[in-house]
This record gives C-alpha cells, sequence and structure tokens, in this order.
C-alpha cells in the first residue's frame, strides 16, 4: 500500500494548480429546545448554543487545512430553522433582533455566514413563519453572515403559491434596500429542501438530524476540466463514455478528501458533534479554470448555452454522482453540479457573448442541483412574474423528485446586459433579460399547486 | 453443559482490561483474537483456580499462541479446520497441557509475524510526504534531511527527479519522533519551508500521508 511518486504528483497538481478544495465545513446546530416565547431568553440562549458549539470550529479546521494541506475555504454555520426556534415570537421585529443575535454570534466564531433563518411554509405557513418572512427584508439588509431559506414547495405537498406570491414580494423589497441587491444574495427559496445541505445561502440543520452535525460540501469543477483537456489534448478521449469514466474517478478522489477531512474536523471537534454528510457538487469559483461552464465547453460545445449544453451537464452530474457514492457511504446534501452564474466565471463569460439566457438556466436546472442560482434580472421586473420564474423553477423540482432553488437578485436601475461586480466568491453579476410578458393573472389566483400523482406512493 | 463466548459476549464482559473465565467457558478462536488484538488479559476465576497455581501470562500467551498456529497450520494446507481443534485455554497451569511447539522454527517465526501483525492491524500510519521543488543546488537534500532530524523526524523513504536545472524532491518522514519531542505539525511544516526557502527552493509542501491514502487507496 505504498504511495507512488505518481499518486503524490497527481494529488499535488490537484491542489495547487487546479483549485482542489473543501468548498465548506458546516457545522448544523440544533436549536429547538429555545425558549421561544421571552425574545431576552431566546437570544441570550441562541448565542450560548451556538457560541459553545461552534468555538473553535475554525481553529480545528485551520488545523486540519495545515495537516493535511488541502484549503478548506468556508466554515459555517447552519441552525435549525429560525421560524422554529422563535415559534413564539409574534413580531417580524422580534426576528430581526434574533437576526442580529445570529450575525454577532457568527462574526464573534469567525465563521463566513450562518445559515437558517429559514421557513417550511410548503404546505402552509404559521404566524411565525409569517414574521419570519415578513422580516427578511430588514434582517438580511442589516445583517452580513445571516442567510436565509424558504421552503415553499415539496413533491409530497405541491407548491404553496401564495408563499411564492409573497416571497417575490419580500426578494423585490429586499432587493431595493441595497444598489447592488446584495441581500438576495443571501436568500434563496426551495422545492424539496434538503435538511443536511453544508452549502450557503440554502443550509439549516434540519429537524431530523442529531444535535450537532458537521456536513461537507467538496468543490472541484478546476481538477474535472483540467483532466478532460489533458485527456483530450493528449487523444485519449475516444468517446462520451470515456468522458464519463474520466469524471467519475475524479469525483472518487475528490469526495475521498472530502470525507476524510470532514471527519478529522468532527473528532477534534469532539463528542456530541457527528460526522454528517459529504455534499458530492462541484461548486464553482470565480477563480480561472474553476468553472462547471468551462467544462461543458471542454466536452466540446461552442458556448455554454449552446445546443447541447443540457445534454453535457446532465451526463456531468451523473458521472459525479456516480463516483462519488462509489467513495462515501454518506453522500447527501445537494449532491449534483451548481451553475450560479455570478460565481462561475465561465458562465458569466457565456451570458456576455448571449448564448446562455434565463430560459436555457431554467432547462439546465432539470438536469442539476440545484436551480436557478446567483440570477439578475433588471429591477424593475414586476414582482408577479418573478414570482412566475419562482414557481417555473420548483415545479421542476416537484415533478422530477429533486431538489431545486431560486436565488435571484433583481438589481435596481439596472437593464439587461449591465454588469454589477459583487466580489469576492459571489463574483460579477450580469443582468439577464426576462420575457415581456407577464403572469399576473396566474399568480393572482392564489392556493396551492396540488402534489403531481406520483406524489401518491404509499 | 459448556458455555460458548463470542466476540459480542465479550465486550459486555471486559471489566479493567481483564476477562474473567470459568471452567465451563469455551473461547472461540475469533473471541480470543479479539482479546489479544485489544490486549486484554484472560484472568479465570479464583474458585475454579483455588487448588491449582493461577495460571501465568506466559503460559497464557502460549497457549494463544498455539490455538491459533493450529488454525493458521490448518489455513496454510488449505484444509478446512480440524474439527477437533485444539481445546481451549481452560487449563489452570502450563503443566497440565504442554503447548506443543511449531514442527519447524519457521513456523514459529511465521506465527511470531502473524501474532504481531494482529497487535497492529488498527494503527495508522503517521507519516509526512514533503514535497520540494526549485533549482538544483548542491546539498539541497543534506540541508532538508538535516532539519527533518532536528525537529525529530525520520526519513522512510526519498524520491528524486531532476529536470535540467530544477529538481523535484519527495520526502516520506516517520512523525513519531517529532511528536515524541513535543513539536506539533504545523512546527514541523514551517521548520522545513523556512529551510527550503533558506536554499531558494520555489515549492515547499508538506502534508499528512492520510490524505494522499484517503484519496488513492480503496
Amino acid at each position: 500500500m505504498l504511495l507512488t511518486s505518481k499518486e503524490i504528483h497527481e494529488t499535488i497538481r490537484m491542489i495547487e494548480e487546479e483549485h482542489l478544495d473543501i468548498r465548506t465545513v458546516t457545522l448544523g446546530i440544533n436549536l429547538l429546545d429555545a425558549p421561544s416565547k421571552n425574545l431576552e431568553a431566546l437570544c441570550r440562549f441562541v448565542y450560548d448554543r451556538i457560541y459553545d458549539r461552534a468555538r473553535r470550529l475554525v481553529e480545528f479546521a485551520q488545523e486540519a487545512e495545515d495537516r493535511y494541506g488541502i484549503p478548506i475555504v468556508n466554515k459555517r454555520i447552519s441552525i435549525t430553522p429560525a421560524a422554529l426556534v422563535g415559534s413564539g415570537l409574534k413580531h417580524p421585529e422580534e426576528f430581526v433582533a434574533l437576526a442580529s443575535t445570529l450575525d454577532k454570534v457568527a462574526e464573534d466564531c469567525g465563521v463566513d455566514y450562518l445559515a437558517g433563518f429559514s421557513a417550511l411554509v410548503h404546505k402552509g405557513a404559521t404566524e411565525a413563519d409569517m414574521c419570519l418572512m415578513n422580516s427578511i427584508p430588514m434582517a438580511l439588509s442589516q445583517t452580513k453572515r445571516v442567510c436565509g431559506s424558504i421552503n415553499l414547495g415539496t413533491t409530497r405537498t405541491g407548491l404553496n403559491m401564495d408563499a411564492i406570491r409573497h416571497m417575490a414580494y419580500v426578494i423585490k423589497d429586499l432587493a431595493s434596500r441595497d444598489s447592488r441587491a446584495m441581500g438576495c444574495a443571501k436568500l434563496v427559496v426551495f422545492c424539496n429542501a434538503p435538511e443536511d445541505n453544508p452549502f450557503i445561502a440554502g443550509a439549516f440543520h434540519g429537524v431530523g438530524c442529531p444535535d450537532v452535525q458537521l456536513n461537507v460540501g467538496v468543490s472541484g469543477p478546476g481538477v474535472v476540466r483540467a483532466a478532460l483537456q489533458r485527456a483530450r489534448n493528449q487523444g485519449r478521449l475516444q468517446n462520451l463514455q470515456d468522458v464519463a469514466e474520466m469524471v467519475k474517478k475524479i469525483a472518487f478522489q475528490i469526495t475521498r478528501a472530502g470525507e476524510f477531512v470532514g471527519r478529522e474536523v468532527t473528532r477534534k471537534l469532539g463528542e456530541p458533534v457527528k460526522f454528517g454528510i459529504v455534499d458530492l457538487s462541484l461548486a464553482p469559483t470565480p477563480a480561472l479554470g474553476d468553472s462547471i461552464a468551462d467544462i461543458i465547453e471542454v466536452m466540446g460545445v461552442e458556448s455554454t448555452g449552446a445546443p447541447g449544453t443540457t445534454a453535457a451537464l446532465a451526463m456531468l452530474v451523473d458521472a459525479v454522482k456516480k463516483g462519488g457514492v462509489m467513495a462515501s457511504t454518506s453522500v447527501g446534501g445537494l449532491s449534483g453540479a451548481f451553475i450560479p452564474v455570478s460565481e462561475d466565471q465561465g458562465m458569466v463569460n457565456a451570458t456576455a457573448r448571449g448564448s446562455l439566457s434565463l430560459e436555457k438556466m431554467e432547462a439546465m436546472t432539470a438536469v442539476c442541483s440545484v436551480g436557478l442560482d446567483m440570477v439578475a434580472v433588471p429591477g424593475d421586473t414586476p414582482a408577479t412574474t418573478i414570482a412566475g420564474i419562482i414557481a417555473d423553477e420548483l415545479a421542476i423540482g416537484m415533478v422530477n423528485n429533486k431538489t431545486t432553488a431560486v436565488r435571484i437578485l433583481p438589481v435596481p436601475n439596472t437593464r439587461p446586459g449591465d454588469r454589477v461586480d459583487l466580489g469576492g466568491l459571489l463574483g460579477e453579476l450580469i443582468i439577464m433579460a426576462v420575457p415581456p410578458y407577464g403572469c399576473e393573472g396566474f399568480v393572482n389566483l392564489r392556493g396551492f399547486i396540488p402534489p403531481p400523482i406520483h406524489s401518491v406512493r404509499n | 453443559m459448556k458455555r460458548v463466548i463470542t466476540e459480542q459476549d465479550i465486550e459486555g464482559l471486559i471489566q479493567n482490561n481483564a476477562f474473567a473465565v470459568d471452567r465451563d467457558t469455551l473461547l472461540t478462536p475469533g473471541a480470543r483474537e479479539f482479546l489479544s488484538r485489544k490486549g486484554i488479559k484472560v484472568t479465570y476465576e479464583t474458585s475454579y483456580n483455588q487448588a491449582n497455581t493461577p495460571i501465568t501470562d506466559d503460559a497464557l500467551a502460549r497457549i494463544i499462541e498455539e490455538v491459533v498456529s493450529s488454525e493458521l497450520k490448518a489455513q496454510s494446507k488449505g484444509a478446512s479446520p480440524k474439527p477437533d481443534m485444539p481445546k481451549p485455554a481452560v487449563s489452570p497451569s502450563p503443566a497440565a497441557e504442554p503447548p506443543a511447539r511449531g514442527d519447524a522454527e519457521g513456523d514459529d517465526q511465521y506465527l511470531g509475524r502473524v501474532l504481531d501483525a494482529m497487535h497492529h492491524t488498527d494503527v495508522s500510519t503517521n507519516r509526512a510526504i514533503v514535497t520540494v521543488v526549485g533549482r538544483n543546488t548542491p546539498g539541497v537534500v543534506a540541508r532538508i534531511s538535516t532539519a527533518v532530524a532536528q525537529v525529530g523526524g525520520d526519513l522512510a523513504d526519498m524520491n528524486q527527479v531532476i529536470v535540467g536545472d530544477y529538481f523535484s524532491l519527495i520526502f516520506v518522514v516517520d512523525l513519531s519522533g517529532v511528536e515524541k519531542s513535543g513539536h506539533s505539525f504545523r512546527l514541523f511544516k514551517e521548520r522545513l519551508q523556512n529551510e527550503a526557502a533558506d536554499i531558494g527552493c520555489v515549492k515547499t509542501l508538506v502534508m499528512h500521508e492520510d490524505i494522499f491514502r484517503a484519496m488513492h487507496k480503496v
């Protein structure tokens, strides 16, 4: 079982040149036992519990980075959906105060983001859910590190169109509070939201999870792209099966690295922290070459969004899953490939070239995780149209039994083609064109979209 | 009525790193192996040993070896386990059941190795992979290996590639000495990186071996 120098060089090349990293270690913390009726007691409890569990997360993650030489880009916290934690609160202002507490504890723990300012309203909203949703524009615009998500539908329950419509207005309101609509980058709406997702903004600590759980999100589009490019240059790609085979092998290695590092950090954190899952998603960054779009283009599609894109993406995602599942028995979260437009330089370029449209994005999300992610539209897009975009996307998830999501930024005072730089991992937005025809009549009908026939499975 | 003890039973019965058995106890080979792997002593209940000399550790070790060796022999000959496998350690004194040594010395040596391996199966390796890339200058290997030794590391393996003016070195360093002398991995890493930077190396990576294993070995 000695390592060969080829294996050693290969690993080092993956890390040094091809951006192999652990995208995130996310510590999920249960807060269900919080005293939810008294705001002051609640905030104190929430702060103490989170600080107690997570104060050494960053330290231990850095130790693992040092020891194993693989960067862990983000250290994050997810919590029980805040609408459940604060189920006794009666006013949106109280949720804003809770968000401030969360922001404070995230800062004190040294993590990048804290997610779980969330509500699950797929079957209907409680009073606390409504308060949380109404508090979002204020809560997310006033805090730096707090992220929120709302589950608006599931395959088993259908889509809550009332909540979708409501959230469209919330998103518009949140976007209007900042010239770059930055708050919207921290808010995502879901269909079939997973309980153990380590990725921001959609992470929350599900009610079915243990007290404390560490989830890992791996990365690695750069590694896949570089390997495919090398194979292509050397004439080793005979057919599409070869591509699938290569992707599988790389996904295996990436997943093993992720799980190994995740378990190490879990071990250091000690009881009661349990290792949760590895999320197999290929998560791009704005770094050059670390892009899903680039992989699709290396596979031979001229520009992402051109015909062939969806098929290439479907094959890529499937191969990633197959390699990852072979590597780990603890697979969960979103597990697929992310196509966040602004965070992926290749996607930004494709949008700028005009080959990638909102409609093509929607088609692509039918075969990959997670959905319309980091999509920017003009600020004057009507709320009902945004509700329609959300409903379309979530319907894909509902019918296909998969997670879909929308993270949309209606950036004020912009027109299609404008560029907005968000900085850091969030990258650069290019405003996409929205079809001129609306869906006001449909959205204003209100009510629920009943679940599809295959929801009746028992 | 003889009683059969399995591996699961043992986990429930172990106290203070010792496992008590009485006259009517039969230990399965799996149970025995489990005990020796975990370094647990088998003790015999006093009520049984009253009239006899208590079993010594040496005697017990010999008996365990005997059981294991007979099993190994059976396996190496491709034969199914003998139906009349040697009676497990219920004998209170070595004299009552003199341990039959292997026919040849080779057996004993083999056995020693196997028993040794049994005690070390779960121990993960504690080694670092150090990769240094740079322009070829005299004394690079000497300087790096001296630095390794200074912090208590032990050079386990080395591989070098020289292309033109440049070299790439891979050292495999045993870290047990580093930890014994109280140095952290971080210090070890910094020490090597400083040394390499001093010589003018372009890149020095120090990574624990486990990550390579996780990625490359199934």
